[in-house]
């Protein structure tokens, strides 16, 4: 079953600041299978998180295509990537990026209130997610009432809400101590074992890295 | 649903700046419904008196030819009776109706609103001029009374008349007979007496301040008005449409004022809650960029900031539009208690309050247009990265 999620052929983006052009991605080539656990390390710089805000359809390439399950994405109206980010993919940041104003479980309901899941289904999906992720009693927390990993978490959910094909982390420990690290860490790996979810995650931590099936680097825009 | 749940939820979280906000815009409806309902009360009250009158022509001296209102009149001048006579061998007259008509300024030095306007009318002239009034107890002006009044009910109110009662001027005593009904305009403020006794009163037997004219053929009665102008010197004669007309023109005035006046409140709104709302957006921008990358539409951002620039504006309509009807409660009752004016009366009808409302709506869609059109576009990294 090596079916194929995304697919990008000599992607680039180019920046341009002040006058000058930045080659931030150089030519990638990447297949991300479906269930498949990778890792991109590099250095500051290298095009990480340029890399991953084109695989998650939230900015255009310069050149090169992205195909999603087989479709060009550049062929897409606005609408359809919103709801392929929705629908297919999870986002997980390294700030957590929850909703101020909702409780846990209401952050994790959100997307699905947008996709229009009933509200019943919406409410057990939710609760199911959190309890799996360890967070039956922070249900009703306001963000700012969680720490850290427990933030993490409930962004973790959040991004599992849909049943995406993917999630796309960007440094997801990086605001965490080293315990919590590790506990987020396998938690994704556990995620990806249970679910079949394919990961990408971004990291500059080797260790962390090293709990994906398959670890890139990337230098100077382009994959190693 | 969920675009209102998260509209309250986003404006509760900065409550100080919601209810201020509120409060802003709220003011500028509140005034704009108070003046609006004077403005109401006033033309109700014109309206009900002067464009529902039963004469065709008006004669008032000529010194009164500029405003020829019997209460300008009163001041002014006067002209015999005897020119009745004349005046209803011209051709297209059918009848006249002779007043005199009084003020006494000095009725009641505590209430200046109260001054009422004394008519000294006959008795035809409650069918056939003011047929639109009503007696709430008693009777009319009948041939054989000499030295008697009927009190419009705003009068009678102030200065608690009662049937069997009377009212003193100028020496002599005038014995209440009758109490007219509200009518809701200036007939309320008046006071009918016979013809003779009031010209007793005030010495001037036999002269008359005011004429009110049916005329046969009414196509004809500017010709006719102008006829009796030109005939007789001493006095001016002006089509009732004439007078409808001047009214109208007066309420055009008010009307454009009003048109003025509402349009600064809705500006006055608009600044209020465009500025809250770019303030609101402004510190959401990574928040919605986060929306905007879970896979929420621009559109819906777009009706999030709509909906709660309009639950603002629609909650500053309604505690407008109700505090402007209790200003205009206020004012009437004020008017009443310290001016004795009674027979006009701040009106709010629902004309008014969905003014009101109305406002509220235009400003709500109007300010959010911009700062949603801005944050929904802005690009998804950028915003995620924002601080
Ligand atoms: N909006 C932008 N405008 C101009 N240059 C940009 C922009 N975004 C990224 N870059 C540049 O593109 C290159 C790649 O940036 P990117 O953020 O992808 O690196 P990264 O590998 O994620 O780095 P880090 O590990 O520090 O997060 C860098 O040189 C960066 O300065
Ligand atoms: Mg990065």
């Amino acid at each position: 079953m090596n079916e194929i999620i995304i697919e990008t052929e000599n992607l680039s983006r180019v920046f341009t600041l002040g006058g000058q052009d930045i080659k931030a991605l150089d030519g990638i080539n990447l297949k991300v299978t479906k269930g498949e656990f990778i890792s991109i390390t590099g250095p500051s710089g290298s095009g990480k998180t340029t890399l991953l805000n084109l695989i998650g359809l939230l900015e255009q390439p310069s050149g090169g295509t992205i195909s999603f399950e087989g479709r060009d994405v550049s062929k897409l109206r606005e609408g359809e990537l919103d709801n392929l980010r929705l629908k297919q993919m999870g986002f997980i940041f390294q700030t957590f990026n929850l909703m101020p104003t909702f409780t846990a479980l209401e952050n994790v309901t959100f997307p699905m209130e947008i996709t229009r899941i009933p509200e019943k289904e919406r409410l057990e999906r939710a609760k199911t997610l959190l309890e799996r992720l360890g967070l039956a009693d922070r249900m009703h927390h306001k963000p700012k009432e969680l720490s850290a990993g427990e933030s993490q978490r409930v962004a973790i959910a959040r991004a599992l809400a849909n049943e995406p094909l993917l999630l796309l982390a960007d440094e997801p420990t990086g605001n965490l101590d080293s315990n919590t690290t590790k506990e987020i860490t396998a938690l994704l790996q556990q995620l990806n074992d249970e679910y079949g979810i394919a990961i990408i995650l971004v990291t500059h931590d080797n260790q962390v890295a090293q709990a994906a099936s398959r670890t890139l680097r990337m230098v100077d825009g382009r994959l190693d | 649903m969920l675009l209102t749940k998260l509209a309250v939820r986003n404006l509760t979280r900065r409550r100080a700046r919601s209810i201020l906000t509120i409060i802003g815009v709220g003011i500028a409806i509140a005034f704009t419904v108070t003046i609006l309902s004077i403005s109401e009360g006033l033309m109700v009250s014109f309206e009900n008196s002067i464009a529902k009158q039963g004469a065709d022509i008006i004669i008032v001296p000529k010194e009164a030819e500029a405003y020829p209102y019997p209460d300008v009149a009163a001041f002014v001048g006067s002209f015999p009776e005897e020119l009745l006579d004349e005046i209803e061998q011209v051709d297209n007259v059918k009848a006249t109706f002779p007043v005199f008509t009084a003020i006494p300024m000095d009725f009641m030095p505590e209430k200046p609103g109260a001054i009422p306007m004394l008519y000294g009318v006959t008795p035809d002239y409650f069918p056939e001029v003011v047929p639109y009034l009503e007696l709430a107890e008693g009777r009319f002006i009948e041939d054989s009374d000499e030295y008697t009044l009927v009190a419009g009910s705003g009068i009678a109110m102030v200065a608690e008349l009662s049937l069997g009662g009377s009212l003193e001027f100028r020496g002599k005593s005038f014995k209440v007979v009758g109490i007219l009904k509200s009518s809701g305009s200036l007939d309320d403020g008046m006071i009918y007496t016979p013809l003779k006794g009031l010209q007793e009163a005030y010495s001037k037997p036999g002269q008359l301040t005011f004429v009110p004219v049916k005329v046969n053929d009414i196509s004809q009665a500017e010709a006719t008005a102008r006829e009796i102008s030109d005939t007789w010197p001493i006095i001016s004669a002006q089509t009732q449409e004439a007078m409808v007309d001047k009214f109208t023109d007066l309420m055009g005035i008010v009307e454009a004022a009003n048109v003025g006046l509402s349009t600064v409140a809705l500006l006055i709104g608009i600044l209020f809650i465009l500025s809250t709302m770019i303030m609101a957006v402004g510190e959401r921008v990574k928040e919605i960029g986060t929306m905007r990358a879970i896979g929420v539409h621009r559109r819906f951002i777009f009706q999030l900031v709509i909906t709660e620039s309009l639950i603002t504006s629609l909650i500053a309509g309604v505690i407008g539009c109700i505090s402007g009807y209790l200003l205009s409660l206020a004012i009437t009752y004020i008017l009443a208690e310290f001016f004795g004016l009674t027979y006009f009366a701040p009106l709010v009808n629902a004309r008014i309050f969905l003014t009101g409302i109305g406002i509220a709506i235009v400003v709500g869609a109007l300010a959010g247009l911009y700062p949603a059109w801005r944050i929904s576009k802005t690009n998804i990294v950028q915003a995620l990265h924002y601080e």
